[in-house]
């Protein structure tokens, strides 16, 4: 029994292993061939779509003023530019704040409405009632703590116009604004730059493959009323849309300079309250899936599923059981120091557990690998104090992703058994 | 014992197989990197910003 665990611990970590190195693989060509391309803002934007920029903020007012003043301000002609700022059910001055904002000089003959709703279905009930209004070709989508650079939406729009007809939607690049805060929020900086600059380029540069990030994205108007809008029962609405789209048969491109910034947890309460969200919600759209692994649909769709699902199934027992095994043997060694008598239980045969600590030592220094190449694309990011982050997280940070998805498995199963609706947790907002 | 000799047998030969090719593919990818990183800092004079 014990030689079967070790065994599938050492399998399951070596395709760990692999699926690591042929993502960072595509990232390194992603970033070489980006070197050598040159962008450019066009004088003329005559030509480029129309787009409705939107909104969602429940009681947002510590961060709604700052985040629209980004989006009124962006590099894009305004009369293109239609902004809907959804109050989803507020009990503070969110809307009032947007009515002062809306009654400035600068902002007055702007296509700018404000939405006081008091309607259900969290994030993706504001954005299906703000979808009903909108007049753009493009929807965008800023959540509340957002802040895009000048020229984030023309990114947006210029990749989607490369094929129209083949990209259903574009995503950017979401920066930590609050990343040098403390040490949560650098590991999850590190954690944000490592997802967007390996794993999205990655995926992208080998499988044309691409996921929403939630914010910082554009769909189009008509796709997106095509699918029925927002999965309002949806607990992670982002990856849910991104399966919808890619069934019919559209592609998520990746737009890497269309950056923005948002705002990250501070406190591990939080913090945790936010990823059990979304590993819930990803659990969730996993076993929704699943039936496209026998169906006719796209092998992207199927790479796509089989990547959540060994993300969040498969290695993540991997991982708990080397740990385990890890962490037992530690444990009898040590005693057996003043106990030569004690034995583990978890004795192997030749040197096999040797190669358990090999795996586990290249998934380390890939791990460590990955986050220093993303480090080395983002300007200013590579210096000492984050590669010393980027080696120590790996103890601390990465371990709480053994937690949050444990709890949020079994709170996806009791939601299953007792036939509980999930509530939509809202993550805090920092000053 | 006849079991787990038999799977040690062709498990140890895959298993240094295996790390052998990681190992070779972390360097080329870890070689890249570095180069990679010498190239922006020499083009965006690294050392006068900071994170």
């Amino acid at each position: 029994m014990a030689e079967s665990i070790l065994l599938f611990s050492i399998i399951s970590i070596w395709i760990a292993v692999l699926e690591a190195i042929i993502i960072m693989a595509g990232a390194v060509r992603f970033v070489y061939r980006q070197q050598r391309t040159s962008f450019h803002i066009p004088e003329d934007m005559a030509h480029f779509p129309t787009v409705t920029v939107m909104v969602p903020a429940h009681n947002e007012d510590v961060v709604i003023t700052s985040t629209v003043e980004h989006i009124l301000d962006l590099n894009y002609p305004p009369e293109k530019v239609q902004v809907i700022v959804i109050a989803d059910n507020c009990s503070d001055d969110t809307a009032l704040k947007m009515y002062q904002l809306q009654a400035r000089p600068a902002y007055r003959d702007r296509d700018f409405y404000i939405m006081d709703r008091t309607g259900t279905g969290g994030k993706s009930g504001a954005l299906n009632d703000a979808l009903k209004m909108a007049k753009g070709e493009w929807c965008c989508i800023y959540d509340a703590d957002a802040a895009p650079e000048k020229n984030a939406l023309l990114f947006l729009t210029q990749k989607a116009m490369e094929k129209p007809e083949e990209y259903g939607a574009v995503f950017g690049r979401n920066k930590a604004r609050n990343r040098g805060q403390n040490f949560l929020s650098r590991c999850i900086n590190l954690e944000l730059v490592t997802v967007q600059r390996v794993h999205h380029t990655g995926l992208w540069e080998l499988f044309k493959l691409g996921t929403i990030p939630g914010t910082n994205f554009i769909v189009r108007t008509e796709l997106m009323r095509d699918i029925g809008g927002w999965d309002e029962d949806a607990i992670t609405e982002d990856t849910a849309i991104s399966f919808d789209i890619l069934t019919r048969g559209q592609l998520i491109a990746l737009a890497p300079q269309a950056e923005a910034y948002q705002q990250e947890p501070e406190k591990l309460s939080v913090y945790m309250k936010q990823r059990e969200r979304w590993s819930k919600g990803n659990y969730q759209v996993i076993l929704d899936n699943a039936k496209h692994l026998f169906d006719g649909t796209s092998w992207r769709i199927k790479l796509h599923i089989l990547y959540y699902a060994a993300s969040y199934f498969w290695f993540m027992i991997a991982i708990i059981i080397s740990d385990i095994l890890f962490l037992t043997n530690i444990v009898y060694q040590t005693i057996a120091l003043f106990n030569p008598g004690v034995v583990s239980p978890f004795q192997f045969a030749g040197d096999v557990y040797v190669y358990l600590i090999i795996a586990w030592a290249l998934m380390y220094y890939i791990y460590v690998l990955q986050i220093n190449l993303a480090l080395a694309a983002d300007i200013g990011q590579s210096n000492t104090r984050n590669f010393i982050i980027s080696c120590v997280s790996y103890f601390t940070y990465a371990q709480l992703f053994l937690i949050i998805s444990i709890k949020a498995f079994y709170s996806l199963c009791v939601d299953k058994v007792a036939g509980r609706k999930t509530k939509w947790y809202k993550t805090q907002r920092f000053d | 014992m006849l079991l787990v000799v038999s799977y040690t047998r062709w498990f140890i030969p895959l298993s240094i197989v295996v790390s052998s090719l990681f190992v070779l593919a972390i360097i080329g990818l870890t070689i890249a990197t570095l180069i990679f990183r010498a190239k922006v800092n020499k083009t965006y004079d690294r050392g006068k910003s900071s994170g």
